[in-house]
């Protein structure tokens, strides 16, 4: 075999190389992708079952029990979370309870989901501004996290009293 | 020397192809019966979580007439036309699909009124129902015999896993939702 001949063949070995490689990563990031989206319909299933469970509470401290009607009497966006006495999450009663919340859920195929939630005041006319001035809407947003997730799931709610 | 030379290449080459085509044919396996288990868990899934937020509308008296750990059935207007429905799931043995490759997997039922059961396999290989009261609370299976405490339910977690029916490399591709679920009407 001549000099020319044999670079010809390592060429050939490395191009075919290059190309079994390529076909690899692809199958790879395939299968990725149908794991992610595994855990993107399951995170958003975790998500949404919290807004619910949030959203079914009384809309603030002060309107537990009864009712206001200036925006001033409601709980300043600083004192947010869980009250006095509020110890177990079935304590909670109002939806700023759940503020800086966190919650596990371990599923047998990906395992542990991760989810927090931020809950704070937004403008009435403008409900993707939040804002530290007390309003009658309150806006949650929550954050399910998992390893298989390239990102975390952001969902959100708002509540308008 | 050529020879020998072309003949070693030429054989790792066909080795290499040949593990290039079982590589790509099982991930395409895999992916296919991944997506087809998610596929089918988002179908089950909208249709679970449509009947059971439905639980008790317009319905004045008992909204539940059974609470299982893999069985429900409860009372609903299905149909908004003014006549209760009764709507129940539940899912049979495993014995029920002997014939598929997955030894786990069951047919989930839903039953309306007295019509002939639904059921579809769809990979479903776990539904369990949880059921929690108005203090979040879980109610257990035995206490939820009696209907009084059948009427305290206001929340149920609904668990669901689906795998495909067939496996590869000996697994069994799949997904999971889980849920927790507020009827309007229970609360």
């Amino acid at each position: 075999m001549s000099t020319g001949q044999s670079m010809l063949v390592i060429i050939g070995l490395l191009l075919f190389s290059i190309f079994m490689l390529t076909v690899y990563r692809a199958t790879s990031s395939r299968v990725s992708l149908t794991l992610l989206n595994e855990a993107t319909i399951t995170a958003t299933g975790l998500g949404q079952s919290l807004i619910d469970e949030i959203q079914v509470k009384a809309f603030d401290e002060k309107t537990v029990n009864s009712s206001v009607s200036t925006s001033d009497s409601l709980t300043l966006s600083s004192s947010f979370g869980k009250d006095a006495g509020e110890t177990l999450v079935t304590h909670f009663d109002d939806i700023d309870d759940y503020h800086n919340y966190t919650r596990s859920d371990t599923l047998s195929r990906l395992g542990q989901f991760n989810s927090s939630v931020i809950v704070s005041y937004v403008q009435k006319f403008n409900p993707d501004s939040k804002t530290s001035i007390r309003t009658f809407s309150k806006r949650i947003d929550v954050f399910v996290m998992n390893q298989a997730l390239t990102d975390t799931i952001k969902l959100y709610h708002i509540i308008t009293y | 020397m050529d020879i020998l030379t072309a003949t070693v290449i030429g054989g790792a080459i066909i080795l290499m192809i040949i593990g290039l085509n079982s590589y790509i044919d099982s991930s395409s396996r895999e992916t296919y019966n991944s997506n087809m288990a998610q596929s089918n868990l988002t179908n089950f899934s909208e249709t679970i979580e449509s009947d059971l937020y439905k639980i008790g509308y317009r319905i004045p008296g008992d909204k539940i007439s059974n609470a299982d750990s893999n069985r429900i059935v409860f009372f609903t207007d299905i149909n908004n036309d003014g006549v209760p429905d009764t709507l129940s799931y539940y899912v049979g043995p495993t014995s029920e699909l002997i014939n598929t490759p997955n030894p786990n997997d069951k047919l989930l039922y839903r039953i309306l009124n007295s019509q002939v059961p639904k059921s579809s396999s769809g990979g479903v290989v776990d539904f369990k129902l949880t059921y929690y009261d108005s203090l979040g609370a879980q109610l257990t299976y035995a206490s939820l015999v009696s209907q009084t405490i059948r009427n305290r339910i206001r929340s149920i977690n609904v668990y669901l896993k689906i795998e495909s029916l067939y496996p590869v490399d000996g697994i069994y591709a799949g997904a999971e939702w889980k849920k927790i679920i507020r009827p309007k009407n229970l609360n």
